[in-house]
């Protein structure tokens, strides 16, 4: 116990790079550091206040038809689904193949200590998911039903076991993903695709649910049924439930129960198997034996822009993590050309005469969270050596990062917008701008993502998750393009103004221009100054 | 050359010659440079100019200070000094990665901080424990860094068989660079150095982690890069491979140059390892 809370401890420290920032002597770089832990803190205030708005909203609604209750269910499943999906992501890097293995490991700890601080470092980080979307939720349900007393004790340790049991399920689903590919010449590859597939899993799941919340007669009148289903598609999200508003012990005992067996389970499976896997991940096949042939010549920014997309297909974290959208982008083409009547209907009924308008918006939105920038260039971590000691222009290193964003958007675009312009039956203007769009929103935060990690870079990581899942650069870029996509989406359907559009896309190109600028103006100075 | 101890128990160095630099206490003292700069600034070409080099890190230390030095065509110039001295400070700051707070550093003439990427041209940086991509096979990082460097076809074909073959690593080149050992990722670092056949290298610590034969490789390949009119200037605390491979030698000590110029002037009759444990104990 007391190595495993040593080794948490030393995991924590890096939790936000708190402890660097604390123990840091006033230099730029400190100044640096707390600019992305504002950017950071920000950014968790802005979900808490999104997550503050829907839980409102659903509360409102679920009180109105007397399921109250459902509130508390629907939130835990929520969560639930984001944390797997999140463990599944982060159990390659955080669990296995992290940087520091080797020194952790020849230090006299057991490997169950080690395994298990590295599993609590990934539910510190999920544990924050689950308060900012079931404190509120807590909150609401508390000022609207007025509970007994022990609810809020109670909310408090349910609280902290509902982000376990997904850790640990996510955890056991990506070590099983990392063990099955690890020895493929394509394990990336592999483990990209297991990673989708296990993703796309989960979200088939939670679609189903809310097809059911879809039905308004079902959610108005059956009350009951809808707390069946939340308690056939994920039965702990119905104990917690449960457990706070009826106050039934047995619910409670239920989550304790589950919670400690899954622990208990992957203790036992990674504490035999810790080091093998490691082993597996760290032994890279060799390749047959090089025989020397010619070699051709390339231009810098060619050679920067090969080395970045090495570099980002190297990593399924960042790949699964960056690329999901465009994955989404396509399969809503694909729906849309499979399923155009039930599109149709849904866009030219009277009450939504807007929504042929929004549709560029919303595949923007999807677009627009996309971004590999706001990670290329903290993702150069110890060795941005290499190129700050070339001769190589911030301008050329930048566009080699630019050009890999544009890589996977342009072709997903130019797909799922013609997917969806001949599913929906668009006019030409529709055509031109479900095309247009979506391409400059990519344009736009492929250069914002820069823009935001030159000014907070975090180069001094241990695991990639820390810097695709975790940095500020990464969360404000995700939120900023979710916002710059919806607030024009809102201000187009509520005005119908024709000039939405066009507004939108020349404020697009403004604001690339300038921030592409700005980023050539002083991107060698900045670069010069990173370490 | 003497060493004599001066009234406050410092030690000054002397050497009349025209050539020798002679320091002490870091203040430059030499008729070479005396002479140099009556002749307006003229002279020799310096591959690397360092004047009142000043780094200074978070919290007031002096990592570097008032740091002065040249290396000219043909040196292999050994820097040396404890641990924290400042010797990594000094490299990362001549190769463009760290700033510094004041002082000059010039590349042939061009000066760093002012024409980064024309100084960087000319030069070549291996760190002491160099990460390098490790997503990449050895060959793919060659014809990277070749690319950068803009080396032409037929040149990187032929340097890249030259040192690979002397670094016994051709049958590797296709191996993830992250599934390499501590040394061969040294040997790629070397190798990839030298592919442009830069005028200043710039090493630190180059022979941490090499084997014995690659050691004597790297050496061979210093000598015929400088025999070819580029300069060396590394970091090591290996004083015998220092005082048998280097022209010149620069010792410092807690940021401030305590004796540099021609290795036998410096040394005189002396070992280098008694009298760097000489100065940097009492100076």
């Amino acid at each position: 116990m007391r190595e495993y809370w040593i080794l948490t401890k030393l995991q924590l420290t890096s939790l936000f790079g708190i402890n660097k920032i604390v123990h840091m002597k006033e230099s730029a770089d400190k100044k640096q550091a707390k600019r992305s832990l504002y950017g950071l803190i920000a950014m968790v205030f802005a979900l808490g206040y999104v997550s503050v708005f829907y839980s409102i909203a659903m509360a409102s609604a679920f009180a109105s038809v007397g399921m109250l209750p459902t509130l508390l269910g629907i939130m835990a499943f929520a969560c639930t689904a984001l944390i797997l999906m999140f463990s599944i992501f982060e159990t390659k890097g955080v669990l296995f193949g992290f940087g520091d293995y080797d020194i952790v490991m020849s230090w006299p700890v057991r490997v169950g200590a080690v395994a298990a601080s590295r599993v609590t470092n990934m539910y510190a980080y999920n544990f924050i998911y689950a308060a900012l979307l079931l404190l509120p939720a807590g909150v609401i349900y508390a000022g609207m039903a007025a509970p007994a007393w022990w609810y809020y004790p109670l909310f408090v340790l349910l609280l902290l076991l509902v982000p376990a049991l997904p850790t640990i399920v996510g955890a056991l689903l990506g070590t099983f993903l990392t063990v099955a590919t690890a020895r493929s010449k394509k394990s990336n590859l592999l483990n990209i695709l297991g990673q989708m597939v296990l993703v796309f899993g989960v979200m088939f799941l939670s679609f189903r649910m809310n097809d059911t919340f879809a039905d308004s007669a079902a959610f108005a009148n059956n009350a009951g049924s809808m707390q069946n289903m939340v308690q056939s598609v994920f039965p702990p999200a119905y104990w917690f439930q449960n457990a706070l508003t009826t106050g039934a012990p047995l619910d409670t005992l239920w989550l304790l129960l589950l919670s400690a067996a899954s622990i208990a389970l992957l203790m036992l499976f990674i504490g035999k198997n810790f080091v093998a896997i490691n082993s597996r991940i760290k032994s890279k096949p060799t390749h047959e034996k090089f025989v020397m042939r010619a070699q051709v010549r390339s231009s810098r920014v060619t050679a920067l822009f090969r080395r970045e997309c090495s570099r980002y297909f190297s990593s399924s974290l960042y790949v699964v993590n960056t690329a999901f959208g465009y994955v989404m982008l396509l399969a809503a083409g694909i729906f849309c050309v499979v399923k155009p009547d039930m599109i149709r209907e849904a866009l030219d009924s009277p009450e939504l005469g807007f929504a042929r308008m929004i549709v560029p918006f919303l595949l923007s939105w999807i677009v627009s969270i996309g971004a590999t920038t706001a990670s290329a260039i903290s993702m150069e971590g110890k060795q941005l050596w290499i190129v700050k000691s070339m001769p190589v222009p911030a301008r050329d290193w930048m566009t080699g990062k630019l050009l890999v964003s544009m890589l996977l958007a342009v072709p997903s675009i130019l797909v799922s917008s013609t997917l969806v312009s001949i599913g929906l039956g668009s006019n030409a203007a529709g055509w031109f701008w479900n095309y247009v769009l979506p391409l400059l929103y990519a344009a736009a935060f492929a250069v914002f993502g820069l823009w935001l990690n030159i000014r907070m870079p975090k180069l001094d990581w241990q695991s990639e998750a820390e810097v695709i899942k975790q940095s500020g650069a990464t969360m404000i870029c995700v939120f900023t393009g979710m916002a710059a996509a919806a607030v024009p989406a809102i201000i187009a359907g509520v005005t119908q103004s024709e000039w939405a559009l066009p507004g939108t896309a020349l404020a697009l190109i403004a604001l690339t221009f300038w921030m592409w600028r700005s980023l050539v103006k002083t991107g060698d100075e900045r670069l010069y100054k990173l370490s | 050359m003497s060493i004599q101890r001066g009234r406050a128990g410092k030690y000054k160095i002397f050497k009349k010659t025209a050539e020798s630099l002679v320091w002490y206490n870091g203040q430059k003292i030499t008729r070479a440079a005396k002479n140099e700069e009556r002749a307006g600034g003229g002279g020799e070409r310096t591959m690397l100019s360092i004047e009142h080099l000043v780094k200074t890190y978070g919290g007031g230390v002096r990592a570097v200070d008032d740091l002065s030095l040249e290396v000219r065509p043909g040196d292999i110039y050994g820097f040396i000094g404890h641990n924290g001295a400042g010797k990594t400070t000094t490299l990362r700051s001549i190769a463009g990665i760290l700033s510094f707070d004041s002082g000059t550093i010039r590349i042939d003439g061009r000066s760093i901080t002012d024409d980064p990427i024309g100084c960087k041209k000319e030069m070549a940086y291996i760190p002491d424990n160099p990460d390098l991509y490790e997503h990449l096979t050895g060959i793919q990082y060659f014809n990277f860094v070749a690319d950068i460097y803009g080396v032409s076809a037929a040149a990187r074909d032929e340097r890249i068989k030259k040192y690979a073959d002397a670094f016994e690593m051709t049958s590797r080149l296709n191996d993830l660079i992250g599934s390499c050992s501590h040394g061969m990722k040294q040997k790629i670092a070397v190798i990839s150095a030298l592919l442009h056949e830069p005028k200043l290298l710039l090493l630190d610590e180059p022979f941490v982690g090499l084997d014995p034969k690659a050691s004597h490789t790297l050496k061979g390949f210093m000598k015929e890069l400088c025999d070819q009119g580029s300069a060396i200037f590394f970091s090591t605390h290996v004083l015998e491979v220092a005082e048998k491979l280097c022209n010149k030698i620069a010792i410092i000590k807690q940021g401030k140059l305590i004796a540099a110029g021609d290795m036998e002037t410096v040394k005189g009759d002396e070992s280098l390892e008694t009298l760097f444990l000489e100065l940097t104990d009492h100076a």
